[in-house]
């Protein structure tokens, strides 16, 4: 490595123009404006970040932009910001992932000579200059062993060593060898056998970091909180390796869409202004930054009680919304979006052995097989799939097959949740588990 | 019941037919078709039940003016009963019963409507034709096992509210799965949403297209702009060509010049002293020497008039002495009216805005004034802490009302159940609550008891009267007639007449002769004492018998009239307690219970008379239930008691809080100076009106003050104007209008400022006259000196000749003069492009056509490259403007916003829709168990029964929830409807079905004999067999067993398992054949 002090920013699942999804208020006009550039609005703020920091080289790790989506507007957005890049003189190292295939970088007619396309299945391991001068290389990081990976080029040391060479950045492929999105054990294996100082992980991880000696393995995450799933600050990271090989990684939150999910308890004793308070401290509880234009926030409320009875209620949740945002100062001046999700108790009544006991104790029988057979079945869609494929014709129907390809889209633990909800609601009521023929 | 005999009087095919029946086991009737088999089946029902209208309609025989009618003996317990039935019209016939003993006779008939349905165990007609008397057709029909109260036993009373949850459950689920997706329909919310994506992927197909154009456009950008720099380049290269040319036609006329003049200038002398201008210069001292001489004398007499005109002007020299002080004055002037006019103005101003103010403190009444409203602050301080004390006062206002409703509810809903349980407990007394339930079911119990105890006496009397006919019959009615015993004492007579013939015979004449009469006289006194010996012995036994179960019964009758008496009086004190207690309307009542049906059934089986014992045991399930409610109650209200009384504490320190802070925001109120009021929007209206009255005032103070202040400078300011006039002398001017004296003194002093410049003026002008001309003398002497000085540097002595030279030197300089001015025209062209070089040979050889026709070529070409570049920009800037519309275009990503907001939707539908599905399949999985695990008990018992009948082939008989069908699975695991079922199979299972009924009334205590009538005829010989066998092993069961049959080997099947078969005598003979 350079006695020189490195700095770059690393960015993942950008996905510029790519649009949001799961908008409980999709329909309402200022929000879905300020969604509809959300993607874009983050790609600005990661061009700007790099000039601002005046980073040597921008990394991104995969999945930039959606090919599938066949965005024009992505197009000149990337076009755009590297030749901004280029007029910085910062060298950007794009990396395909699964949305933006190598085929779909090279489609992109006009890139400026800043742009290094680095495919970690094909390519060589490659250098970064800057004016004239080697500030780190770029290399794959696959399935190989540590013999392998180590005949780079460059030397290669042990952990713990000093290096001599420039700083080596490793690229993770968004699949192992066996097809499946890589697990932390494949990187902690790709980190420990591979000599690379920096391992940029694409998505489907989160915002990850896993620190061996001398070298670390990161993911920033997805840059943008496009999926329900996405909850959180959300950006890019700044890297900033010193001459003394310490390496520190800052977030810097670029997304203007946060999306968190807030729990809160309530029982009986529970009422509507304390759960209005609660709600407000928990939105002034949440880090305000400067990026973050709207604010998608799902309320899981838990619990049971009158005040939990009352928001089934068809106004309630409106009502409850309401009130809350009377109070302009929690949202900060962002545009909140509220979504209410009820959820009863997880406890369920235990099966009442006492005669004395009331009614309210006894668990249906139904419900008991109900649950019994929900908990043996480790996936509920699999399972109706493969219920469905046992009795279907050949060759499949158009729904089985959408269903299939839904399959992999759905969230299976929250479909067993669902099961779990409603069979409690249909079963947990008043049973005559006493009655036998 | 059981039969011992059937008497037909007159029914359908039959009359006078009298069929003995084994009351202990199997009978059957063997006859041919058509015989009268099914008529004798609904003969025995219709004397049990009443006939049916149809019977009416079919065949008979016989004396067509008797009614229809007949007999059936029955058995009951220990006595025997003849029961008869005769048509009548319009009803189904009366029925009457005896009993059946030797005294008995038809007068000892008494109506036993009541009594034939207790002999049925009040089974209905319904029920007992459905199954227990079953011909071929019943057996081959499901629907006769359809019939509601058939039905109930089968298949209703197996769901249970499980089960009747799940199965509802199951339809719910599969509705909102299938509202959901039905994927064969293609219909449901996920299907919807799915085909919303299809059309918006439909439409960003188009777009795909547009992708494509996109590309091409920026290749087309990118050309025209490498051709505008492709034109730019030729555009340069030309115009410096066009440069180049221009050069040359600028250089060749200066370079012509140059050379011509310096030329001339050769031929000319060179005159390097002559003075410079020399001739000229003559000239013009001579013409100025003229002309200063005269204007010097013209000098002198202009001062001498302008000295003259100055004496002339006069002033006032008060006015003259004053004039500073009174331009200072005028100076004052603008800002005197300005001040007037402001003062007018804040006047204006004032008294509008007083206006405003006196109708605002209208508004705030009468109290209000200018005064209170000066006192009152209304700082914004005091206005942040006016609202803080509003909201807290109005938070705790909201809590206090909030926690107050939830207080009321709860503390209503506690004190009902607490008035539940002491209305409850007062009913109790001080009797223990577990006590009281205690004594209840005891009561209850007792109750039971009683009314077992009343069944039994009503059964015993009854029985006991039928004894007792049976006995008197016995008494007065002989058993055998009386020629009877005459034809006996013949016989006996004969036999004896005949044995003494005999006996004389052999004595006499033929011993072996005497011997044979004397034995048939023996014979038939023999026979007559044998027949005579066993009906009367058989008719004393049977009253004998009679006479010891009657005592027998009056000895068990006594023990239960003891019991009663034993049971009554507690009865009685029960009746006189329950009459004490008024049933409360409000005690909450609950769903019937198995408990109640029974009450019901029991209430059912009981006269009128007894109906009060079924409402005491109503009475007392009701006391014992509200007994446990008040249990449970009082369990909830010791548990809620603490939680009211918590919330009835912070309700008090709520409502004390809220009194401080309505105090404290009064207080509040009161020290700001505004009015007491506990309505906040009032206050704070109140406080918003008073602050912007005050406002108000303090704007009218401070325009009054303005209008005040301007008003004094403007009388000072008037005052030292008339001081200044006194001084100037002036008494009779007006000086109230300060403006008009200042008009009239600005005036004058600008006459005062002309007259005294005029007068300088002229005085000036006089001076400088007088010094101009005495400068001219001076002048003139100079003049003349150098005249003389420029006649001797140019050699010439007169004025000609210094002329003649001054042309020569005048030529010369104008030729250099010339030849500078073609040089620096030639420098400047060629300082205009300094990169450009020019060859004198090519200034020789320069022709200005050529170059003129050259520049105009190339002039030409720079207008087409011009062109050329504007039009490439203007493609350029259309392809760029393209390009700008298609990046910003945001159709695409408003449809793909929406497209991931349906696949967001279509997500959460197909989470859904998998949870539904999954869930379906498992309640139809569960229903499969259920449904094995809670079939009715009949099935239960008809599958050993179809076990048996099928040799082991069919082992399960099944019927799926909430439906009325049935299912058997067979050895080989298959399920078979019933409609899949072979005929003869069907028939199995329904008597089988049959059978599990019969043994279950029977273990109810219903004891009806079963009449088959041909039902094996499908079966095959196994089957028939095993039927055959079933049917004999139900008989071990004690039970009656009528079988009707026109197969005789049928017959012969049961003949030959020991049963007798009674052969149907023919119609018209009406005998009877035993086999």
């Amino acid at each position: 490595m350079n006695s020189n002090r490195l700095t770059f920013i690393h960015a993942a699942g950008v996905l510029v123009d790519h649009q949001a999804r799961d908008i409980a208020a999709s329909g309402e006009e200022e929000l879905r404006t300020a969604l509809l550039d959300a993607a874009g609005s983050a790609w600005q703020q990661i061009i700007e970040a790099c000039v601002v920091h005046d980073v040597d080289f921008l990394l991104l790790s995969g999945d930039t932009f959606c090919e599938a989506d066949r965005s024009l507007r992505a197009r000149a957005a990337i076009r755009t910001g590297f030749e901004c890049l280029a007029d910085a003189g910062i060298q950007v190292i794009a990396v395909p992932g699964c949305s933006d295939p190598t085929p779909a970088w090279q489609a992109i007619s006009g890139l400026p000579e800043n742009v290094t396309l680095f495919d970690p299945l094909v390519d060589e391991p490659t250098a970064i200059m800057k004016h004239g001068e080697v500030l780190a290389s770029v290399q794959a990081c696959l399935d190989a062993s540590p013999e392998t990976t180590s005949s780079d080029g460059w030397p290669g040391e042990s952990a713990g060593q000093s290096r001599i060479g420039p700083f080596r950045v490793g690229i993770a492929p968004a699949f192992s060898a066996d097809g499946l999105p890589p697990s932390q054990q494949h990187v902690e294996q790709w980190l420990s056998k591979s000599s690379i100082d920096y391992l940029a992980l694409p998505r489907p991880f989160r915002r990850i970091q896993i620190v061996q000696p001398d070298r670390v393995a990161h993911c920033p995450g997805p840059a943008v909180a496009l999926t329900g799933a996405d909850f959180g600050p959300m950006g890019a990271s700044l890297i900033q390796v010193e001459a003394n090989n310490a390496v520190s990684i800052d977030l810097l939150p670029v997304s203007p869409v946060r999306r968190e999910r807030l729990n809160i308890r309530v029982d009986h004793t529970s009422t509507g202004e304390l759960l209005i308070g609660c709600m407000r401290q928990m939105m002034r509880d949440l880090k305000a930054i400067d990026s973050v234009q709207v604010l998608l926030l799902e309320w899981r409320i838990k619990g049971d009680g009158e005040l939990y009875d009352s928001l089934h209620a068809p106004d309630a949740e409106a009502e409850l919304f309401e009130l809350l945002n009377v109070d302009t100062s929690v949202d900060q001046g962002r545009f909140a979006s509220h979504q209410l999700t009820l959820l009863p108790l997880d406890e369920l009544p235990e099966t009442g052995t006492d005669d004395s006991e009331s009614d309210e104790a006894v668990v249906s029988p139904i419900l008991s097989g109900f649950l019994e057979r929900l908990n043996r079945e480790p996936s509920l869609v699999r399972s109706v799939l493969s219920r469905h494929s046992a009795v279907a014709s050949e060759p499949a129907t158009p729904w089985f097959q959408r269903l299939e390809s839904l399959a992999s889209r759905v969230d299976h633990s929250s479909v067993a949740e669902m099961a779990r909800v409603r069979g409690t609601e249909w079963f947990g009521g008043e049973s005559d588990q006493g009655y036998e023929r | 019941m059981k039969l011992e005999r059937i008497h037909v009087e007159r029914f359908g095919a039959w009359q006078g037919l009298d069929l003995p029946v084994d009351p202990a086991g199997l009978s059957v009737f063997y006859g041919p078709n058509e015989a009268g088999k099914t008529t004798l089946m609904r003969f025995v029902r219709g004397v049990l039940y009443g006939f049916s209208p149809d019977d009416s309609g079919r065949p008979v025989t016989g004396d067509s003016s008797r009614p229809w009618g007949g007999s059936v003996q029955v058995q009951q317990g220990p006595d025997s009963l003849l029961l008869r039935r005769i048509g009548q019209e319009n009803s189904r016939g009366l029925v009457t019963a005896r009993p059946v003993d030797e005294g008995s006779t038809a007068d000892d008939e008494y109506e036993a409507g009541a009594l034939s349905a207790a002999l049925v165990s009040n089974v209905s007609e319904t029920v007992f034709d459905n199954i227990f008397t079953v011909g071929l057709h019943e057996l081959q029909e499901l629907a006769t096992l359809e019939a509601d109260e058939v039905a109930e036993h089968i298949y209703s009373l197996s769901l249970g509210l499980d089960g009747q949850q799940l199965l509802d459950q199951i339809g719910e689920v599969e509705a909102a799965r299938d509202e959901i997706l039905d994927p064969d329909a293609d219909t449901g919310r996920l299907a919807d949403t799915w085909q919303e994506v299809t059309a918006i992927d439909r439409q960003l197909e188009q777009y795909a297209g547009v992708r494509k154009r996109y590309e091409q456009l920026v290749v087309e950008r990118g050309n025209w702009e490498d051709t505008i720099v492709e034109l730019k380049e030729r555009q340069y290269g030309l115009e410096q060509q066009f440069h180049g040319h221009e050069y040359m036609k600028l250089a060749h006329d200066p370079w012509c010049k140059v050379r011509d003049y310096e030329r001339e200038l050769e031929k000319l002398p060179s005159l390097p002293d002559f003075p410079a201008q020399g001739l000229s210069n003559l000239q013009q001292l001579q013409s100025e020497l003229a002309a200063i001489r005269g204007r010097r004398k013209a000098l002198r007499d202009e001062a001498r008039q302008l000295k003259a005109h100055a004496e002339k002007i006069e002033f006032d020299p008060e006015f003259r002495r004053y004039a500073p002080a009174l331009q200072a004055f005028v100076d004052q002037r603008e800002w005197i009216a300005e001040l007037i006019e402001l003062a007018d103005h804040a006047d204006n101003q004032a008294e509008e805005l007083r206006g405003q103010l006196n109708q605002r403190l209208m508004e705030l009444g009468d109290e209000w004034s200018e005064e209170r409203l000066q006192a009152v602050d209304i700082s914004h301080t005091t206005g942040g802490c006016l609202t803080r004390r509003a909201g807290e006062y109005r938070s705790l206002d909201a809590r206090s009302r909030n926690l107050k409703r939830k207080y009321r509810r709860l503390s209503v809903k506690f004190h009902r159940r607490q008035e539940q349980v002491l209305r409850l407990r007062q009913q109790v007394g001080e009797t223990a609550i577990d006590d009281a339930i205690k004594q209840t079911r005891e009561e209850l119990s007792q109750l039971e008891d009683l009314s077992r105890l009343r069944i039994r006496e009503t059964e015993l009397t009854q029985r006991k009267i039928g004894l007792t006919r049976q006995l008197q019959r016995m008494k007065i009615d002989p058993t055998l007639p009386q020629w009877v015993y005459a034809v006996f004492s013949a016989m006996a007579i004969t036999g004896i007449v005949i044995g003494l013939i005999g006996a004389v015979s052999g004595l006499t004449s033929n011993g072996v002769a005497g011997m044979a009469y004397a034995l048939l006289g023996a014979c038939c006194y023999g026979l007559t004492w044998a027949l005579r010996k066993h009906f009367e012995g058989g008719f004393e036994q049977a009253r004998r018998h009679l006479q010891s179960e009657l005592d027998e019964l009056e000895k068990r009758l006594e023990e239960t009239h003891m019991s009663l008496a034993h049971v009554a009086p507690m009865i009685s004190s029960l009746r006189v307690g329950e009459a004490n207690q008024q049933s409360d309307p409000e005690t909450p009542t609950e769903a019937p219970t198995q408990a109640d049906s029974l009450i019901r059934q029991v209430a059912a089986t009981r006269p009128a008379s007894e109906q009060s014992e079924a409402d005491l045991v109503r009475e007392c399930l009701d006391r014992l239930r509200e007994l446990e409610q008040m249990v449970a109650y009082e369990q909830w209200v010791e548990e809620k008691r603490p939680a009211l009384i918590e919330m009835r504490h912070r309700l008090r320190d709520v409502q004390r809080d809220f009194g401080v802070a309505r105090q404290s925001w009064c207080s509040h109120l009161v020290e700001q100076g505004l009015d007491e009021t506990v309505d906040i929007d009032e206050a704070m209206t109140q406080r918003d009106v008073v602050g912007r009255s005050a406002l108000l005032l303090q704007q009218i103070g401070g325009l009054e003050g303005d209008a005040q202040h301007a008003r004094r400078i403007v009388g000072r300011f008037r005052k030292r104007i008339e001081e200044f006039g006194h001084r100037l002398q002036r008494w009779d001017d007006d000086y109230s209008a300060p403006l008009d004296i200042l008009d009239e003194w600005e005036e004058e002093l600008t006459r005062l400022a002309e007259a005294r410049r005029e007068q300088r003026r002229l005085r000036r002008e006089a001076r400088v006259r007088k010094r101009e001309s005495s400068k001219y003398g001076a002048r003139i002497r100079r003049l003349m000196a150098q005249q003389d000085a420029i006649l001797v540097r140019g050699g010439a002595v007169s004025l000609d000749e210094f002329a003649e030279r001054a042309k020569l030197l005048e030529r010369r300089f104008e030729l250099q003069e010339h030849l500078d001015r073609a040089k620096q025209e030639l420098a400047a062209v060629a300082s205009t492009d300094q990169a450009m070089a020019i060859v004198e040979s090519d200034l020789v050889d320069y022709d200005a056509q050529q170059n003129e026709q050259c520049l105009m070529t190339i002039r030409q070409e720079l207008d087409d490259v011009a062109v050329d570049i504007e039009d490439a920009f203007e493609n350029l800037g259309r392809f760029r403007r393209e390009t700008e519309l298609l990046e910003n275009d945001s159709t695409p990503a408003r449809l793909r916003f929406d497209r991931e907001q349906l696949l967001s939707q279509i997500s959460g539908l197909a989470e859904e829709w998998f949870a539904l599905d999954w869930s379906a399949h498992t309640l139809e999985d569960l229903r499969i168990d259920f449904e094995k695990n809670h079939q009715p008990p009949i099935l239960s018992r008809a599958n050993e029964y179809l076990q048996r009948l099928s040799g082991g082939r069919y082992h399960n008989i099944w019927t799926p929830l909430g439906q009325r069908s049935l299912c058997v699975d067979d050895i080989d695991g298959n399920t078979l409807m019933v409609g899949n079922l072979s005929s003869g199979t069907r028939e199995q299972l329904f008597l089988a079905i049959r059978l599990a009924l019969i043994e279950h009334f029977s273990n109810a205590g219903v004891e009806l004999p079963v009449v088959l009538d041909d039902v094996l005829v499908n079966f095959d010989h196994e089957r028939t067999v095993a039927a055959i066998e079933e049917l004999l092993r139900q008989t071990r069961r004690n039970q009656q067993i009528l079988f009707f049959t026109c197969h005789q080997h049928l017959a012969e099947m049961f003949r030959q398992r020991g049963v007798s078969t009674v052969t149907l005598p023919d119609r018209r003979a009406g005998d009877l054949l035993a086999g």
